[in-house]
This record gives C-alpha cells, structure tokens and sequence, in this order.
C-alpha cells in the first residue's frame, strides 16, 4: 500500500576534481499517501537526481528523506524506478525484463498480461536491441508497474513517445494509481500532462535548486494553472 | 490496451553459424590456394622430396600412423591435456578474475602480483616445474593451464570494470543484492570480455601444449613433432603441424558457436555481409 514520502531540507553536493557542484539545497516536499506529485523544472535542474535520492541510489549531502517514516538510506525495495533512460537489461528478454520487476512481489502481474497493458504484446521475447526507443521506455514502465510499489518514482518517463501512445500512457498511469495505493513522483517537462495526471504539481527552480512554488490543481482551473506555471517558466528562461 | 492497434511482433533473431554453403568455400579458397602452392614447390624441386614431401605423402604418412596405432592415441592425448589444462587455467582465472575485478581490496591485493607473474614470460617456469613436478603429466598440465589462464583473467578484468553503472544501477533499484547481483548483472555484462578471454586461452593452451610436449612426452603431438625431426621424417612433422592447425581452428570453431548462442542478445557490429 502507498507510503508517505517526506523530504526535509535535502541537499546534494556533487565534488569533482576539486570543485564542488551544490545541485539541490533546502529541498523539503511531503506527498501523503496515494498523492500522485508532478515535479517541473528547467533541464540540469536537479529533478534526476532528487528521484534517485528517494530511490535511495544515492544519498544526501544534508537533510532527510523518510518512506513511510522510516529514513531512506540504501536502494529501497519500497520504490520502483522508472529511469529517464529506458536501462533495460540487455541480455533479458523483454519478458524476462518485467519479471526482474515482479521479482519478490507476491500477487505479481506476469509480463505477459503486464507486456499487453502497455501495448507490447506478443513480444515477450525479443530482445531489447530490436526495441524501438518508445516501446523500450514502455518495457521500463511494465517493469517498475508489475512492481507495485509503495512509490513510484518516474523520471521523464513518456519523452520518447509519440504524442498518441503519451495519451495512452499516461491514462494506464492514471487509471494504475486511481485506487490510491501508490504515492508517485512524476518528473516531467510537460506542464499539461502534469496538469492532467497530478493531484499537485511542484516546481523545482534555482541554483543550486529547491521547491520554488507549488500547486493542488483540485479545484483550479486546469487552463489559469497552465497559463501561470508557464508564465513562471517564461520568467525564469528570460531572467 | 484501448484502439484497434495490433501491435508489432518481434519475432526473436535466428542465430546465424558462421559456417554455411558460400561461407564454407569462401574459407577453403586460401588452404587450397596454400595446398597448391606446396604442390608447385615441389614439382619445381625447391627443396629435396625428404625434405618437403608433397600434400599426399603427408596423407599416407597419417595412414601410416594409423596402421600401427600411434595417430589417434597422439591425438587423444594432446587433446586430454589441452582439455584439463585450458579448464582449470579458465577456471582459476575466472574466480580471481570475478574477484580482482569486482572488489578493489582484493585489487590491491592481489593485481600487482598477477600482472608481475604475468610479465614473465611463461616457458620460462618450464625448467622449475620440471624440477618440481617431475616429467609426468603434472609439469605439462600446469604449463598449459598457466598459459590459458592470463588471456582469460586479464579480459574478465578489463570486462568487469567496463561494466555500465547505469545498469548495475538498475539491478541493485530493483532489489538484486550480493550474488544475485553478480550473477544476474555483473557476469552477463561481462560475459562478450569473458568470451573473448576464453578463446584466445584456448589458442595459448594449444601453443603451450607444443612447448610442453615438445620438452619431455612419450606421446602427444608435440611428441611426433619431435620424433619425426630425430627421424627425418618431414612428412610426419607436417602431418603434426597440420592436425594441429586442424584441432586448434575445430576447438576455437566450438567456442565461437557457444558464444554466438550465450551473445544472441548482443547488438554489436559483426562486419558487413
Ligand atoms: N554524478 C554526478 N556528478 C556530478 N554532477 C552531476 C552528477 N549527476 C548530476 N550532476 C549534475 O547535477 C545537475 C542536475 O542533474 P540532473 O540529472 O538531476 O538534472 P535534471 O533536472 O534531471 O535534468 P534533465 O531534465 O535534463 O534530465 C546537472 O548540472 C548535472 O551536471
Ligand atoms: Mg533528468
């Protein structure tokens, strides 16, 4: 069942050959059980690596990040990723690739059944390099489904898409977390598919970054939201 | 899935074998071209007949052989020590390879030792093992089991350590831990390293079973090489020289096969048709 994610003052601090790359500072953001989340920020913002944070693939340099609150401190079995690369195993089939993501889970889906629901079947055997960049993103997806995951971290995951099958997508993604029984985090750079999906969409914003604003679109006018998330963009892509 | 969209099916790629009607005489043109030259070398009589007998002297000089029982024996017993000692050489070199690689306090450990081991040039312990393990099997065996061992230990290495992260990545999110982690991510990724370590041990293993063979045996190939030099019998060297041409390419011919089959996933460039 879905967890509560707590994020309290995260930073992240990259050092390399001397130098040191403040990417995320003071990043505190809390999703309740069952809160599908968006996160929006401009490219190299830091919204990969605060997903991988809560994956627990890697650590802050300060702060706290609590799954269902217990503290996150190495790869936790609670989540599923999906990378913002499609990272298929290339030796596994494409059944064989799902099923690493059923693996532990006891009412698990089976690839199959999983591979149909976002539009693969019949093709449980091939092999990754015969996928194109699309229906590999759409493997990486069954994969982290099959899982289900108390939180679902989705990093960009329709940007290899075309327009139909991100609609599609994303209504399996929806229609997959309409019972509430996962917390996801969404990265995405498409504000209206955020608008569409999320109960909340937060921005991530500035050097090194933190939550710069926030909106619930229960209630709002999804058109207003859109206009002024955008401005915010525009503002910042001028400034 | 909602719309009328039957989706593609990918049907799983056929495993291509190297050798195959055209392929199969493409790879005869040079043995005959070579067995034609040999021809014409001697019907020009470059050297005498006892020295370089023709392609058909060598033929009857197997029968022979045949006749009073000494071809498949020799045969046999090179392939036995080629067999044990390219399996254990392996064998060790991928649990220590597994190991350097992996683990960089075993690394340190371990590595500058091996690569200073490696630096001598191996018939240089020839002389120790005999004196140490006697002239039996057990010299000879150690020989060819060292020379298999450092292509296949170095290629596993270097194998380990160009494994992508992003993937290990992906094992150790989706709950894959330790020997899990090893066996489902780490040996796969560096199966196509450890492949190639294999064969070319393979071809070290035959090179040092001549060296071995040559230095003290009562049968073997390497045995009839150097019972037909002390015979004159150059027919003979060259059927040894042949049969080992022969094995080496039906042993590494093998090999080749099982990698195609354990790489069937691989997407690498195999060179234009
Ligand atoms: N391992 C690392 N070492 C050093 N710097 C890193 C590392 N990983 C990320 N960075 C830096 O952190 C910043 C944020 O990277 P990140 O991948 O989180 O961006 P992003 O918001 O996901 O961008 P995009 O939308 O393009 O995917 C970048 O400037 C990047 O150079
Ligand atoms: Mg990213």
């Amino acid at each position: 069942m879905a967890e509560a994610v707590s994020i309290r003052g995260v930073a992240r601090v990259f050092s390399g050959q001397g130098s040191q790359v403040p990417v995320l500072r003071g990043v505190d953001l809390e999703a309740t059980p069952g809160e599908f989340v968006a996160v929006l920020g401009a490219s190299g913002c830091g919204k990969s690596t605060l997903l991988r944070l809560v994956a627990g693939l890697d650590s802050p340099t300060a702060g706290e990040i609590k799954i269902g609150g217990r503290t996150v401190i190495d790869c936790d079995p609670r989540c599923a990723m999906v990378f913002q690369e499609p990272r298929l195993l290339p030796w596994k089939n494409i059944a064989q690739n799902v099923a690493l993501g059923a693996r532990g889970v006891p009412d698990a889906e089976t690839p199959a059944a999983m591979l149909e629901r976002v539009g693969l079947a019949g093709n449980e055997r091939a092999w990754p390099y015969q996928l194109s960049g699309g229906m590999a993103q759409r493997v990486g997806l069954a994969r982290a489904f099959v899982r289900k995951p108390a939180v679902l971290l989705l990093d960009e995951p329709f940007a290899a898409l075309d327009a139909f099958t991100r609609l599609q997508m994303g209504d399996l993604l929806r229609e997959t977390c309409r019972d509430r029984s996962r917390t996801v985090l969404l990265v995405t750079h498409d504000v209206d598919e955020a608008l569409r999906l999320a109960d909340r969409i937060v921005l991530l914003g500035g050097k090194p970054a933190s939550i710069s604003a926030e909106y619930a679109t229960a209630g709002h006018d999804p058109s207003r939201l859109r206009a002024e998330i955008l401005g915010r963009f525009g503002l910042k892509e001028v400034a | 899935m909602a719309g009328g969209q039957s989706p593609p099916r990918l049907a799983p790629p056929r495993v291509r074998l190297p050798v195959s009607g055209i392929g199969a005489i493409r790879s005869l043109i040079v043995p005959l071209l070579i067995l034609a030259l040999w021809q014409l070398a001697v019907n020009q009589g470059v050297y005498s007949r006892s020295q370089l007998p023709p392609p058909l002297d060598v033929i009857a000089a197997g029968r022979e052989l045949q006749d009073i029982g000494l071809l498949v024996p020799n045969v046999l017993a090179s392939v036995e020590r080629v067999s044990i000692g390219w399996g254990v050489g392996s064998a060790v070199a991928i649990i220590l390879g597994l190991a350097v690689g992996f683990s960089r306090p075993i690394e340190g450990l371990l590595g500058p030792t091996l690569n200073a081991l490696r630096a001598v040039p191996s018939l240089a312990w020839v002389p120790l093992f005999v004196l140490w393990l006697g002239i039996g099997e057990a010299p000879k065996l150690t020989l060819i089991a060292l020379g298999a061992f450092f292509p296949v230990y170095t290629n596993l290495v270097s194998g380990v350590r160009q494994i992508d992260r992003k993937l290990i990545e992906v094992g150790r999110a989706y709950g894959l831990r330790g020997w899990s982690l090893t066996w489902e991510i780490l040996v796969p990724a560096a199966f196509p390293s450890l492949a190639t370590g294999l064969r070319l041990g393979l071809a070290q293993a035959w090179l040092f079973l001549v060296a071995a063979e040559l230095i003290a045996a009562s049968r073997g190939l390497g045995f009839l090489l150097i019972d037909g030099q002390n015979s004159g019998r150059a027919d003979i060297i060259l059927l040894s020289i042949m049969l080992l041409a022969l094995l080496g390419k039906g042993t590494d011919w093998l090999l080749a096969r099982g990698e195609r089959r354990l790489l069937r996933w691989s997407d690498t460039f195999r060179g234009t048709a």
